[in-house]
């Protein structure tokens, strides 16, 4: 989510957003966010025992889906957090390092330089974005068939380079799940 | 040139809501994930909440009409051009 966010945002929610609370403000906190029960829970401790979990053969559909977040990112003021960024994705086959992004409504979108790296379809032109598909998208395991995407050309937005990201998964995709920010063991698990 | 940031950085220290068993309801309204919170005790104000946003905002518009005191520190080292102004308030329940 841009900062220049609240504008755009007041107008398509119909009223006054008052703030956005960024990884700043979750920074060592264990957040869960349950998209059935709608409530959003701080936890003391990790949901998991990822030692023990890792070790595990056990049915994969019991187990959580577990990812690492591993993008760093300094602010101005000397801070350094980890960003949702995680590996483990595959979109048509091909991983894509994709950033977790609760600020961003479409199910996945993609960079231009993965769209064309990987050629998943035509690029859009530039400063321009347009809706697509993808067949398939594979979460550390867990399928997901025929994904909406949202492809982006160049100068429209979304111009990171394939080492920091190719992939944002926004909602559509999270509120499937029940999904755990582990900002003090940095790890991303969803359930 | 000195450029004055649009962004609005606020650390908030505690953030109260309608808090159930340490559960803090939502609603999803366009995409977004709203909450309930107050700041400075009393002022009532929705938050999205966004892990893909590295610092949290204010919205401008509340720190002008509940005047909140704002500080400000460079954005990068200064070197007196193109510099950079962020603006921070610290928001206490």
């Amino acid at each position: 989510m841009k900062n220049k966010a609240f504008g755009e945002m007041n107008k398509k929610i119909g009223r006054e957003i008052g703030m956005i609370l960024g990884a700043d403000f979750f920074k060592g906190k264990i957040v869960q966010i349950d998209f059935k029960k709608k409530v959003i829970r701080f936890l003391e401790k990790s949901p998991v025992d990822y030692n023990s979990l890792k070790l595990k053969v056990a049915s994969a559909i019991q187990q959580p889906l577990l990812f690492k977040m591993d993008q760093l990112y300094r602010t101005f003021y000397a801070v350094e957090l980890t960003m949702p960024v995680v590996e483990g994705i595959t979109f048509n086959g091909v991983k894509i390092r994709a950033f977790f992004d609760t600020g961003s409504a479409f199910p996945v979108l993609i960079s231009p330089a993965a769209t064309k790296e990987h050629a998943l379809a035509p690029v859009p032109e530039k400063g321009s974005s347009k809706v697509g598909q993808i067949k398939s998208m594979n979460l550390s395991g867990y399928e997901i068939p025929e994904v909406p995407v949202m492809l982006f050309g160049r100068e429209a937005g979304f111009d990171e380079s394939l080492k920091e990201y190719g992939a944002i998964i926004g909602l559509g995709i999270m509120q499937n799940f029940t999904v755990t920010f582990d900002w003090d063991e940095k790890m991303v698990l969803l359930n | 040139m000195l450029k004055t940031s649009f962004a609005i950085l606020f650390s908030l220290t505690f953030i109260s809501s309608h808090c159930l068993a340490g559960e803090i309801p939502f609603t999803l309204e366009k995409g977004f994930i709203i909450i309930a919170a107050k700041i400075k005790k009393d002022i009532p104000v929705k938050a999205a909440v966004s892990t893909g946003s590295p610092h949290s905002y204010l919205n401008p518009d509340l720190i002008q009409r509940h005047k909140i005191r704002l500080g400000y520190t460079s954005d990068g080292p200064v070197t007196g051009r193109n510099d950079k102004l962020t603006h921070l308030a610290e928001v206490r329940r």
